[in-house]
This record gives C-alpha cells, sequence and structure tokens, in this order.
C-alpha cells in the first residue's frame, strides 16, 4: 500500500493500466521512486525535495461565466482545444525536468476550471498518460474533475472514466430553480441528476456534489432543501460554499448599486448553521471550513492545499508551490489563455510565470498556520516546527494565548486547532497570524 | 537648493524700475467673488490669458488654483494676489492686483483682510442658477469694507441662461446697482475685456502717499523652510524697501527685508513695493506665529504711529485631542505638528495622556473646519494614522478652592464636589438672511439656547438677527443647520462675549462599563438624556461588533441614562480558499488585518477612529 492519506479513500488505479503493456511498464519503472515515499508521510524531506505531489490542471473556458464567479475562466462558444492541449503538454513536459518535480510521482491530480468537462476524453487522457510517462503517478492515486452538469452525458462520462479520472466533481450549486436562474446556472435540477446517476454507471466511485448557499432570495427553508437534495444523490463529498460577493464579478457590481442584496451576516450564519445540521445527520463530516465527506473520502488534493504541501499548477493562472533549493518557493502563471498558449508554445525561458514569491520566516510559519486551522482537525505543532524550524509558541504565543483566551483557538494533545466557534469566525483568527 | 537671487527675473520684462515703485494711480486691486463652480478660476484663466500673464504653451485649467502651495526658485509660493500687467482702451498700462479669498466661516477673518487689501471686486454669478448663498456672506463683508463691486453675469453662452432675471436677483437680493452688469462668457472668452476696463475705470486707484511713514498690511502669510515667514502684503502708505528695517506692530517683532516680490503668476523679485502695491515680503521672521494675519509692517527706524485698524488675535475656539492609532508613532506626530504649527499661527496644541489612548496632543483650532483640515494635512503629508477625540470648547471652571481654571478637555473636569461653577463661553452670533427662512432659523436658534438682542429687516426681503448663544452650540454643526434650513442663503459670523455659567454636567460613555476619557463630553444639564441616548445609538453603529457582547452606556455621574447593545459577531469566514492561489487569500487576510489596525483597541474592544467623532454625527 502506498502513501494514502487515512482520510482519503483508496481508489481504483487508471482502468488502462490493465491490459495495457507500456503502461504497465511505466508503472514497475515508477515503483522505487513511489515506495521511498512512504519513508515521509508528509510528502517531504528535510532537504527540502519531495517524496510526491499534487498536480493541478487548469482549463479556463466555459460556455458562460456565471455572474458570482470570479475564477480564471473564459465564456467561449468554441475554444482552441488543440492548442491549449499542446501548451498544457509543454509546460508539462518543461516542468518534469526541474527539481523537485523531476522523478516525483503525483499522488492526485485536479483537473479544475473553467469548466473541465467540456475537453474531450481524449484530450483528458492524453494529459494523464504524459503525466503518468514524465511523472509517474502513483497507484491508487486521486484523479479529480469538475464537471458541469449541463456538459457531460453517458459518452463523455464513460470516456474520462476510461481516461484515467475516477472522482468526479458535479457543480450542482442548488436544485432550486430560482435560485439557480439567480445564479446563472445554465442547467436544471434534472441534469444535475441524471449526470450523478450516469457517473455512477460509468464506474465513479468517488463522487462530490458542490453547492452555495446564502444566495439573495434563499430561504433557511431552501437552503436546507438543497442540502436534502443533494444527500439524496449519495454523494461521498459535499462542498458546501456561503456565496461570496467577490470584487469584479458582476454579483459584487449588482451588490455595490444597491440592486443585489447578500443576507445578512447573522443570516448567513443561520444558513451555516443549518447545513451543518444537516450534512452531521447524514454522516457527513466537516473536516474543513467548507467541505464534508462520508469517513473516508475527503478530498486529498485539497488536503495538500490545506496542509501547505508540494503542488504544481498547470495552465493558464495556475499556482505552484514547491521546494526550490533549500528554501520554498511560489509561482504563478499568465491568466490570459491565448498568451499563455503563446508563452509556452513559443518556447518561452520562464514559460507562461508572471510572477514568484519566497515565503520564509514568520510569513511562511503565518500561511501554514491559517491554511491547515481551515482544517477541523488543525495541525500538529510538530509539522509546525518540522515546517519552520521555529516552536509555534515562540513565534505566535500571544496571538494564541489571546484566541485561546476568546474560545477560538485550542491547543490540546500536540495539536492545533479551531473550536466550532473559531470556525466560524475563522478569519478573524486567521488574520492575527498574517 | 539654488537660493533665490534678488532682483528682477532674467526672463520676465521689468517695467518697475530697480528701485522705482508704480504709481498709485495705475494700480487697481480687486478680488473675485463667487458662488462655487459659477466661474471664478476660469474667469481668472481668461484674465490672466487676455492680460498675457501666461502664455498658451503654459496654459492649464484653473492656472491659480494649481499654483498653490508650489516651489518655484526656491521658495513655497502662495499666489494668494496676482500682479497683472493691462493696456487699456486710454492707452496707458495699469496693474492690476487680484486678490484670492478663502472660503469658510472658520476663516471668516482671513477673507476680511484680503478684502481690505482691495478697493474692489468682481462679483461673479451664474446666468443660468443665478445668486446663490455663498455669495452672499461676502458681498456683505465687500460692502463692509467699502470697496466697489462690479456685478458679472457669467455662463451667457448656456441655453438656461436668463441674463436678465439674473440682474433682478442682484438688484433684489443683494441691493446691488446691476444696471451696469457685464454680461460675459468666461468659457468661449465673450466680454473678458469689458470686465478689464471696467476694473480699470469703476475700482478707485489706491491712495498715494509714499513718503508717509510705512504701513503695509499682511493679509496671508505662510512658513518656507529655508526662508522661514513669508507674508503676503498691501502697502498702505510709505514705501517697503529691500534692505531695510521693519517692524510688526503687534507682535513687536523686527527684521530686515530680505526679498520683496510678486507672482506675475510667476515670481518676480522687486527692490521696493509703494502705496497700495501688493507683493511678498521675507524678513528674516522665524515663525509664522510672529507674522500674523493682519499685522501692520512698518519701519524700525520711523515707525508708523499706529496700526492699521482690524488686527484681531485669533483664539481657537474648539479643542481636541490628537494621538497616534499607533503608539508608537508618538514622536512622528510631535514632528508632524511643530511643523503644522510653524505654518498655522492659529493652532494651538500641547501634550496630554488618555488613560484610553496614551500619550497625544490636546490641540485647539479656529473651528471644525479648521480642524478636519489639520488632521487631513498630518494624515496625507505626514503619513499618520490619527485618532481625533470629540472636539469640545473650553470652558472655565471656579473651584470650591477659589481657583479659575480653563478645562479644554471634558475628562479634566475636576470631581463635582470641588466645583463651584462651571462657566461656558457665550459668542454673538450675526446672521444675514432671506426673510423667507426667518421662522425656521430663529427656531433653530431658540433651541440652541439663544438669546436673541436684535432683529431687524435690511429690505423687505432681507433679514439680520443677532443672537448671544453659547459657543458650544455653534461651533459643531451651526452652520451646516442654518445653510440647509436657509437653503444656503443664510450666513454667519460670530465674536466672544464671555463666559457665563450653567447646569453644565459630564457625559461618560463607558464601554463593557469602563469608561473611555476621550468620549466624554460637557453638556446642558437638560440635554443630557437625549444627547446619552443619541451618541449610545450612534456608537453602536460605529462599532464593529466584536468577538464578544459590547454594551454602550452613557451615564452622567454614577447613573446611567442610556444603554445598547452591540452583539458579538457571529460569522467571519471565507468559504473558498481559492485553490492553490494563496496569495489572494494572504491579501484579504492582510486587508483585513489593516483594517484593524486603523483601530484603537481599548480595554479588549476596538474602537474605530471615526467612533471618537460620534458626538458630531449625533444630529446627522
Amino acid at each position: 500500500m502506498m502513501t494514502a492519506d487515512r482520510e482519503g479513500p483508496s481508489l481504483p488505479d487508471r482502468p488502462a493500466r490493465q491490459g495495457d503493456a507500456t503502461l504497465d511498464a511505466r508503472g514497475q519503472a515508477r515503483a522505487p521512486a513511489a515506495a521511498a515515499a512512504a519513508t515521509d508521510p508528509r510528502g517531504e524531506d528535510r532537504q527540502g525535495s519531495v517524496s510526491s505531489f499534487a498536480l493541478y490542471v487548469h482549463i479556463p473556458y466555459c460556455l458562460a461565466k456565471c455572474p458570482y464567479c470570479d475564477f480564471n475562466s473564459y465564456a467561449v462558444a468554441r475554444w482552441p482545444e488543440q492548442r491549449y492541449l499542446a501548451a498544457l503538454l509543454g509546460e508539462m513536459g518543461r516542468r518534469a525536468e526541474e527539481p523537485p518535480w523531476r522523478g516525483t510521482p503525483a499522488k492526485t491530480l485536479f483537473f479544475g476550471g473553467g469548466t473541465p468537462s467540456l475537453f474531450a476524453p481524449e484530450s483528458i487522457e492524453a494529459i494523464l498518460d504524459r503525466a503518468d510517462s514524465l511523472f509517474g503517478i502513483e497507484p491508487g492515486a486521486e484523479i479529480t474533475l469538475e464537471a458541469n452538469p449541463g456538459t457531460v452525458d453517458r459518452a463523455k462520462l464513460e470516456g474520462l472514466r476510461r481516461a484515467g479520472v475516477n472522482r468526479l466533481s458535479v457543480g450542482a450549486q442548488s436544485f432550486r430553480p430560482a435560485t439557480l436562474e439567480t445564479l446563472g446556472r445554465n442547467h436544471d435540477a434534472d441534469q444535475t441528476r441524471q449526470a450523478v446517476r450516469l457517473a455512477r454507471r460509468a464506474g465513479f466511485e468517488q463522487l462530490n456534489l458542490d453547492l452555495i448557499y446564502a444566495v439573495p432570495g434563499q430561504t433557511s427553508d431552501d437552503v436546507v432543501r438543497d442540502v436534502r437534495e443533494a444527500v439524496a444523490l449519495e454523494p461521498d463529498h459535499v462542498s458546501a460554499y456561503c456565496l461570496t460577493f467577490e470584487p469584479g464579478t458582476q454579483f459584487h457590481s449588482l451588490m455595490k448599486s444597491g440592486r443585489l442584496l447578500p443576507p445578512s451576516a447573522d443570516r448567513q450564519a443561520d444558513f451555516l448553521g443549518a447545513v451543518n445540521r444537516e450534512l452531521a445527520s447524514s454522516a457527513f463530516e466537516r473536516y474543513e471550513i467548507s467541505n464534508y465527506a462520508r469517513p473516508g473520502c475527503q478530498a486529498r488534493h485539497n488536503l495538500a492545499y490545506w496542509r501547505a504541501e508540494p503542488y504544481l499548477g498547470l495552465g493558464a493562472g495556475a499556482h505552484s508551490f514547491g521546494p526550490a533549493g533549500g528554501r520554498w518557493r511560489r509561482w504563478w502563471n499568465e491568466r490570459s489563455p491565448e498568451r499563455y498558449c503563446e508563452a509556452v508554445l513559443g518556447g518561452a525561458a520562464r514559460l507562461a510565470e508572471t510572477g514568484e514569491e519566497w515565503p520564509e520566516g514568520r510569513g511562511l510559519a503565518g500561511e501554514f498556520v491559517f491554511l491547515n486551522l481551515r482544517l477541523q482537525r488543525g495541525f500538529a505543532l510538530l509539522d509546525f516546527e518540522r515546517r519552520t524550524g521555529c516552536s509555534f509558541g515562540d513565534l505566535f504565543s500571544s496571538e494564541a494565548a489571546r484566541l485561546v483566551d476568546a474560545g477560538l483557538l485550542r491547543i490540546a494533545e500536540g495539536r492545533v486547532r479551531l473550536t466550532e466557534r473559531g470556525l466560524e469566525l475563522a478569519d478573524s483568527v486567521f488574520a492575527c497570524f498574517v | 537648493m539654488a537660493a533665490p537671487e534678488p532682483g528682477p527675473a532674467p526672463a520676465a520684462p521689468a517695467p518697475t524700475g530697480a528701485a522705482a515703485v508704480t504709481e498709485a494711480a495705475l494700480i487697481r486691486n480687486f478680488s473675485i467673488i463667487a458662488h462655487i463652480d459659477h466661474g471664478k478660476s476660469t474667469l481668472a484663466d481668461r484674465i490672466l490669458e487676455l492680460t498675457g500673464a501666461i502664455d498658451r504653451r503654459e496654459f492649464k485649467d484653473q492656472f491659480l488654483d494649481s499654483m498653490d502651495l508650489e516651489r518655484e526658485r526656491g521658495i513655497t509660493i502662495k499666489a494668494r494676489a496676482v500682479r497683472l500687467e493691462y493696456r487699456a482702451l486710454d492707452g496707458q498700462t495699469y496693474f492690476l492686483n487680484l486678490v484670492d479669498t478663502p472660503g469658510h466661516v472658520d476663516f471668516a477673518y482671513e477673507v476680511s483682510r484680503s478684502l481690505a487689501a482691495c478697493e474692489g471686486a468682481l462679483l461673479v454669478v451664474d446666468a443660468s442658477q443665478g445668486v446663490e448663498a455663498q455669495t452672499v456672506a461676502n458681498v456683505y463683508l465687500a460692502l463692509d469694507h467699502g470697496l466697489e463691486i462690479i456685478p458679472v453675469i457669467n455662463k451667457i453662452d448656456l441655453p438656461s441662461a436668463d441674463v436678465e432675471r439674473t440682474r433682478r436677483q442682484i438688484e433684489e437680493m443683494l441691493g446691488l446697482d446691476a444696471g451696469q452688469a457685464l454680461a460675459v462668457s468666461a468659457k468661449l472668452g465673450t466680454g473678458i475685456k469689458e470686465v478689464l476696463e471696467a476694473v480699470v475705470g469703476r475700482v478707485p486707484p489706491p491712495p498715494s502717499r509714499p513718503e508717509a511713514r510705512l504701513r503695509a498690511l499682511i493679509f496671508d502669510s505662510w512658513y518656507d523652510a529655508y526662508q522661514g515667514a513669508v507674508g503676503t502684503v498691501r502697502v498702505v502708505e510709505g514705501t517697503l524697501r529691500r534692505g531695510m528695517r521693519v517692524r510688526l506692530l503687534a507682535t513687536g517683532k523686527e527684521g530686515q527685508v530680505q526679498g520683496l516680490g510678486c507672482f506675475t503668476p510667476h515670481l518676480r523679485m522687486v527692490e521696493a513695493l509703494g502705496p497700495g502695491e501688493v507683493g511678498f515680503v521675507m524678513a528674516g521672521i522665524k515663525a509664522v506665529a510672529d507674522m500674523r494675519v493682519g499685522d501692520t509692517i512698518t519701519g524700525a527706524e520711523n515707525p508708523a504711529p499706529e496700526a492699521l485698524a482690524g488686527f484681531k488675535e485669533l483664539k481657537p475656539m474648539v479643542f481636541a485631542g490628537l494621538y497616534p492609532s499607533d503608539p508608537d508613532a508618538y514622536g512622528a506626530l510631535r514632528g508632524a505638528l511643530e511643523k503644522l504649527c510653524l505654518n498655522d499661527a492659529s493652532i494651538v496644541c500641547e501634550p496630554e495622556t488618555s488613560p484610553a489612548l496614551g500619550f497625544g496632543f490636546r490641540a485647539g483650532f479656529l473651528g471644525l473646519l479648521h480642524m478636519e483640515i489639520a488632521q487631513e494635512r498630518l494624515e496625507r503629508e505626514f503619513g499618520l494614522s490619527l485618532i481625533v477625540t470629540a472636539p469640545t470648547v473650553a470652558y472655565r471652571v471656579k473651584t470650591a478652592g477659589g481657583e479659575s481654571l480653563m478645562v479644554d478637555n471634558p475628562a479634566r473636569l475636576p470631581e463635582p464636589g470641588r466645583v463651584v461653577a462651571v462657566e461656558e463661553p457665550f459668542v454673538l452670533a450675526t446672521i444675514h438672511l432671506p426673510a423667507v427662512h426667518l421662522g425656521a432659523v430663529l427656531g433653530v436658534c431658540e433651541e440652541r439656547r439663544g438669546r436673541q438682542v436684535e432683529l431687524r429687516y435690511l429690505s423687505h426681503q432681507r433679514v439680520i438677527v443677532r443672537y448671544e448663544m453659547p459657543l458650544a452650540e455653534i461651533v459643531f454643526d451651526f452652520h451646516d443647520r442654518l445653510k440647509s434650513l436657509s437653503r444656503g442663503y443664510a450666513s454667519l459670523d460670530y465674536e466672544f462675549v464671555d463666559f457665563r455659567a450653567g447646569p453644565l454636567v459630564k457625559l461618560d460613555v463607558r464601554l463593557n462599563g469602563d469608561p473611555i476619557d476621550a468620549l466624554s463630553s460637557i453638556v446642558h444639564r437638560d440635554k443630557a438624556y437625549e444627547r446619552g441616548r443619541a451618541l449610545c445609538e450612534k456608537l453602536r453603529d460605529l462599532i464593529p461588533r466584536q468577538l464578544f457582547d459590547v454594551t454602550v452606556q452613557a451615564a452622567v455621574g454614577s447613573k446611567v441614562i442610556a444603554r445598547e447593545t452591540i452583539k458579538a459577531l457571529r460569522k467571519n469566514v471565507t468559504a473558498k480558499c481559492y485553490g492553490g492561489d494563496v496569495t489572494r487569500k494572504r491579501k484579504l487576510l492582510e486587508k483585513q488585518k489593516e483594517g484593524k489596525r486603523r483601530m484603537k483597541q481599548v480595554g479588549r474592544v476596538e474602537i474605530p477612529q471615526e467612533a471618537f467623532l460620534a458626538l458630531l454625527r449625533i444630529h446627522q
């Protein structure tokens, strides 16, 4: 057995591995590296090289831009799939020559967007094949793809599953027509139900449903009904996001001009309480601020972000984080898909990188804290020390004491975590560590 | 840094000979009175253009405004008066001094000194808007100084312009003869020549007494890091020469004239200023406090026996605590205040401490606007983040021990047992207003504890009322209230009368039981309950929800008279983590933290800056 996270599921390997001799051969060739990874459950060693990492692939295209969405996505009627695919493969090839990714297997893959389900299964398969040959994909790796219910049919889902995707994240958002309309979604609740049914039939063992609540016009009952509808589809994982009015979105300008009124913070708190209760009663554990899972079904890829573990992001606007020469480096790519393709395909020396930073000292420590504290289990004091070289108490004693005093933080049994109330006021806590 | 060379600027022609002064008969001194947006700056631009003061190449809109406090040739300049040369139709070249004026009741004194430097004024009225309020007060002030007023009806190019109606308004509302009012369009440049001809023909030349003993009126002064105090002056009689020793009659300071000059609008050094001339003077006097607006400059050798009339020692009316949001910035605040006081003689300040806010200063200002300007300058020019406490007037307290104390900080009011009487400053307020608004204005004067001493009709449409009122009732929002009640047409002026005892009590504010000294105020007993309730409500709205409930109480002595609760914050969490984009999340958190930094932590409660000014906002 590999370095599988206790929390995460054990997933079937890519089906292509059976029956495909070359892939088998590649898989065996990787075995020694994968075995080494087992020595360090955190996925890194003291020299800062890593034994495995999370690989993210960004597909920036959508059929329509949702009015609340501020992700790096672009509404298009047609998209340059081959060109973008070529750029992704090109970027991947170059990264695979660099430390720390060189010779290191991916333990999770995530296709996010945008709407990755717009891409043909063959394109996804090409990316997975290349990742497997360049880095190696660990046996049992979690391979997730985000799908818009309006963009999948049986053939596509079967194709994606065959390509090796083993976890589908379905953007349900709501089951109530009025809410879906406010959110500008181009699908209805039936399409969501159908997508889930087809996904199960196609062999996806792990299934996530995304929900958005605190949408203008929603009542507490509406929120509860949405959660129940979602639970009725028997997902393994639910992400329930309180709607945020992000600067730059249509919703934000509507709010600024008074044409859209977000629910008050107190009502949002009521909604959140209702979501928590509903999901808890159906045996979903709230393991992160907005994420709920059945036992053993936590999203392993996202756990890497929250634990500040290394990840490589490919594609327009993607962010990456990993050790480099004894320090930590974070960088990000050009956001425009066209300019991204131009840079990578044009052979630019720094690929499509447009920015980087080298977090260190108190800054790195603060990030570690505010990312890990999103998790219900928080972090171990030992892990903090291993990452930062300092003790948590030395660095943050006064902040921690104040927060413990205020009933927001708990330090016990070698771990630091938020209390129930701390989870609801997490930003107030996090702001103390930046 | 090049020191300015005395003598005429090389590039500029020098019609005034090296030591000669301009013949007074050829000088015209005037200012422009206008409501905001009625075209004062545009008219000034056209006048500058027509007189050739600026050429097309350097022209930019609102030229004079843009020159405020720039540095030119090593001197901080403030073009409060511009000298222009105009060749009139009679073939003579005249020297026109255009004097600018500030425009708020806090600075009424500066306006009056600027007008005292003139013989005439252009009254600019927008032909589509008619006479507006702001104009009225300055017209009366100009008439009080005996100025020749030339009405100028502007914006006649607008489709909505109504010249005849505007003419009638000027006659009816201001009592001026508008028969000779000029119709112009400053925007298009129509009628500008006629304006200049009217200035030459109708504004009287200044009296000429070049051999009299020198008397020059200072109507503006500012601080320059290299030159010290620089004053803008109007020579009334005698001659001011470079190199002569001068004395300031009010402050008694003496100095030697190191530089004389004028703005054309570019800086030009001159050797002498004669009767009627306007220019600036540097006399080796360091502080602005020693070169006060309204003071008279005379020769030290042969001084004039009497100062020019109208000098007033400006006394601060409003006091407030100034504290750095960040306690470590105390030294920076002290340095900034020292610099500010060098520049503005009407600010007084001394160190004080507050249990809630730590180390800071108590500062006195001419009025609320003056205070806000000072605060803005401290924050913008010196990069400070400030807490300004509720402003107050200064009270005189008689104690049991027979002492008489001035209290300019309510928190310092002695214990009730030690106080025999609390006396508050009273002023005589003079209000000009249209008769139609009389009822409303009288109502607000009564409500503010005023006692009427005069009510007189100036015409069937204009009234003047005088009230004796507590200063505390008028310094904060009375002017704004008057303006809104009279649709802007009432004008206000006031002067100190005396201190009078009254039933005054200290109103305290407590947050979670702890008194916050910086929020204390002294109020009339009959108004304490109402003020306390309004204050609690305002604080409830201004103080953000905290991680715990906060009770807000208003109390007189030990008696709580009002109470509000700020419920604890229930939710503050961003749902998304933005995937791998940690920079974004971090920026959001940094912003939140920065917001906290701008708050003052008092006990466990974080109080935003605005809350300390809640007392001012309870009427809004």
